[in-house]
């Protein structure tokens, strides 16, 4: 029931960022990378939903809920879900006005998996650093529910109980 | 447990979000009826020990609803040929047909003529595999995931979709003999686990 958990939690939040018109974000990540795993090192790919807040001026705080698949030889050798929560912290940014903002965040953060294959159910925790590459696009018109959209580029190193691994993707974020 | 888990995720999805809803005006409606055809890679789990693939092909898909909600019929037809890589395979047709609910999460309208919209999404349907070794299969499935449209508003009502589900199987008997092909023993030959359900189509 932890998959099922981690979305409410999720959830919650992103309900919530939306009713106290926060300074949050809600959007999806679709990842993939190798991750030292049992002893192999498999393919992994990867679906996110994520939400985050801000903390404190460019700091921001966030939580992703991943479904992971797991392939090795081509053979899925098992699924499961992933929970990460962590900081992100612009590290540079440009603003083109009335247009667009420029950004590289770098990040910050640790979760753990819940995975599944044919040898049993594991448990395996991460810890990551990572860095974002991406822009806001600005909209022109003041009714837009969300203030920004914004597509990324990730890339994050991770460190798991057998080795490092590392994964990148592609984001789009809708901020309140 | 799949089963728990996914109504788990539908409940809260349905209850979690229900909240910002209140008061909560400036989205650009779903249109009520809406119309989407497009192509739809459906999951299969044939080949061999616990490896998954799909087949593609159009799909269609009919939906009503208010605001921010939308119930969806939606029905889809693919063929996939015994090309694996790993192991043989006859081949087929695959069919699914359910329903689905959406939530539109967040909007951003860059102009007031058009609408990038990310919603969530959960869903049930029954798949129906016909191999041509003559093998038949049906295999309910439980699913939930995201995905965005970018629509015109206004007098244009045309749109373009993309959606991703994680596609359990509810039926635990069903996928293992899917999985071997019935010819193999379950207790040695696991499910290959969830599948992806991915939809690229068009919306009016």
């Amino acid at each position: 029931m932890k998959p099922a958990l981690a979305i409410a939690v999720l959830l919650a939040a992103a309900g919530s960022a939306r009713a106290d018109e926060g300074d949050g974000a809600l959007g999806f990540r679709i990842a993939f990378g190798q991750l030292p795993i049992g002893g192999e090192r498999p393919l992994a790919v990867s679906l996110a939903v994520g939400s985050e807040h801000e903390l404190a001026g460019k700091l921001r705080g966030f939580g992703e809920y991943e479904w992971m698949w797991l392939e090795q030889d081509r053979l899925t050798t098992g699924s499961g879900s992933r929970v990460q929560l962590g900081v992100r912290h612009v590290l540079a940014d440009h603003v083109v006005p009335k247009l667009m903002r420029l950004y590289v965040d770098g990040e910050l953060g640790g979760g753990s998996a819940l995975l599944s294959d044919p040898t049993g159910v594991h448990v395996v925790p991460d810890g990551f650093a990572g860095v974002r590459f991406g822009y806001d696009v600005i909209p022109h018109d003041a009714r837009s529910p969300a203030n920004t959209l914004q597509f990324e580029l990730s890339a994050r190193a991770l460190y798991l109980p057998h080795g490092a691994g590392w994964m990148a993707g592609v984001g789009v974020w809708w901020g309140d | 447990m799949r089963v728990a888990t996914f109504v788990t995720i539908a409940a809260v999805a349905a209850a979690g979000p229900a909240r910002a809803d209140d008061g909560d005006d400036g989205y650009a409606p779903w249109r009520s009826p809406e119309l989407g055809l497009g192509v739809v890679a459906q999951p299969i789990q044939w080949r061999g020990i616990g490896t998954q693939d799909c087949a593609f092909g159009p799909g269609i898909e009919l939906a009503f609803g208010g605001a921010r909600w939308q119930i969806v019929a939606e029905a889809a037809l693919a063929y996939t040929h015994g090309e694996t890589g790993m192991l043989a395979h006859p081949g087929g047709w695959v069919s699914r047909a359910g329903g689905a609910l959406r939530w539109l999460a967040r909007q951003y309208r860059p102009a007031d003529s058009f609408a990038a919209d990310f919603y969530l999404v959960t869903g049930v349907a029954d798949e129906r595999s016909w191999w041509a070794d003559g093998t038949r299969l049906a295999l309910p499935d439980a699913t939930v995931g995201f995905g965005l449209t970018g629509r015109a508003l206004g007098s244009h009502r045309i749109g373009l979709r993309v959606e991703v589900r994680v596609a359990f199987e509810l039926d635990d008997e069903a996928a293992a003999t899917t999985t071997c092909r019935g010819t193999c023993p379950m207790s040695t030959m696991p499910p290959a686990g969830p599948g992806l359900l991915a939809t690229w189509g068009l919306v009016w």
